[in-house]
């Protein structure tokens, strides 16, 4: 149900397309974080929604009288409170759903959604890569299973990690399939 | 309970003060709202997905709501 409103593991995805994407590249895995890493700010959300309603609660059991003796004050109060909580909710939303790893027949490419001023995008080939690991660490990620895919490149490069991905040990499979695939393909030419 | 007219006038004062400041606040909200719509955009762009108008219209629709934030705390509240 969830992944239903988070959707956080395509294979093979179809009608699916990245802006460098070549015309003979397939996109073989498109991958965000898992959504349960969502859970936290969804929680802040929803208690958030009950503080008005509390500060209410609290002036009628202190018998204060507060929010009745300034009505416009309090309004516009939570106008504002409910405005922040809407604009973390939708930063929070666009920064998990536009961060994006994708694994191609050719690349491996990662959009990252910095904030709501900066983004961009990482390509790497297939053939840098050296190595592939998945790690699934705590307790969460272990219930969930989700976890980090390390992907360790030519010399030189940094690192690229697939950050608390649903079946990590899948997508780290894949990867070595495409590559090993990749590289036949580039010894046959 | 009566209220002397210097707390009234002090209290009318602080209303309007308060009032500007949520002004301000829901202004910021919209530009906020517009840097949002601008972003689904571009990243949209960057990722084509089927649901690409419906963020595009939802983001449209935030941005019409802040207005109406905006319109409501300058002329009602």
């Amino acid at each position: 149900m969830a992944s239903l409103f988070f959707p956080d593991f395509f294979d093979s995805p179809l009608r699916m397309r990245f802006t460098q994407q070549e015309d003979d590249e397939i996109i073989s895995l498109l991958l965000r974080q898992h959504w349960v890493t969502n859970v936290f700010w969804i929680l802040i959300v929803l208690l958030s929604l009950f503080l008005p309603t509390a500060v209410r609660f609290i002036d009628t059991i202190l018998d204060l009288g507060v929010v009745d003796r300034f009505p416009q004050l309090f309004l516009g109060l939570y106008i504002v409170f409910y405005l922040v909580v809407a604009g973390y909710a939708i930063e929070s939303f666009l920064y998990w759903y536009f961060n994006v790893y994708i694994v191609t027949n050719k690349h491996l490419v990662d959009i990252r959604f910095n904030s709501l001023l900066s983004h961009d995008l990482v390509e790497n080939q297939l053939d840098d890569v050296q190595s592939v690991r998945a790690s699934v660490n705590g307790v969460l990620a272990s219930f969930f299973h989700y976890g980090d895919v390390v992907i360790e490149t030519a010399a030189g490069k940094d690192e690229i990690v697939f950050a608390k991905v649903s079946q990590p040990e899948v997508v780290a499979d894949r990867i070595q399939d495409l590559q090993e695939a990749y590289e036949e393909g580039v010894l046959k030419k | 309970m009566f209220i002397g007219s210097d707390t009234q006038t002090t209290l009318n004062t602080l209303y309007i003060i308060f009032k500007i400041g949520f002004t301000i606040l829901t202004i910021f909200y919209f530009i906020f709202s517009v840097i949002v719509t601008r972003q689904v955009k571009l990243m949209t762009e960057v990722l084509q997905t089927d649901s690409r108008y419906v963020l595009q219209f939802i983001s449209w629709l935030h941005s019409i709501a802040a207005i109406g934030v905006f319109l409501y705390v300058a002329l009602f509240l």
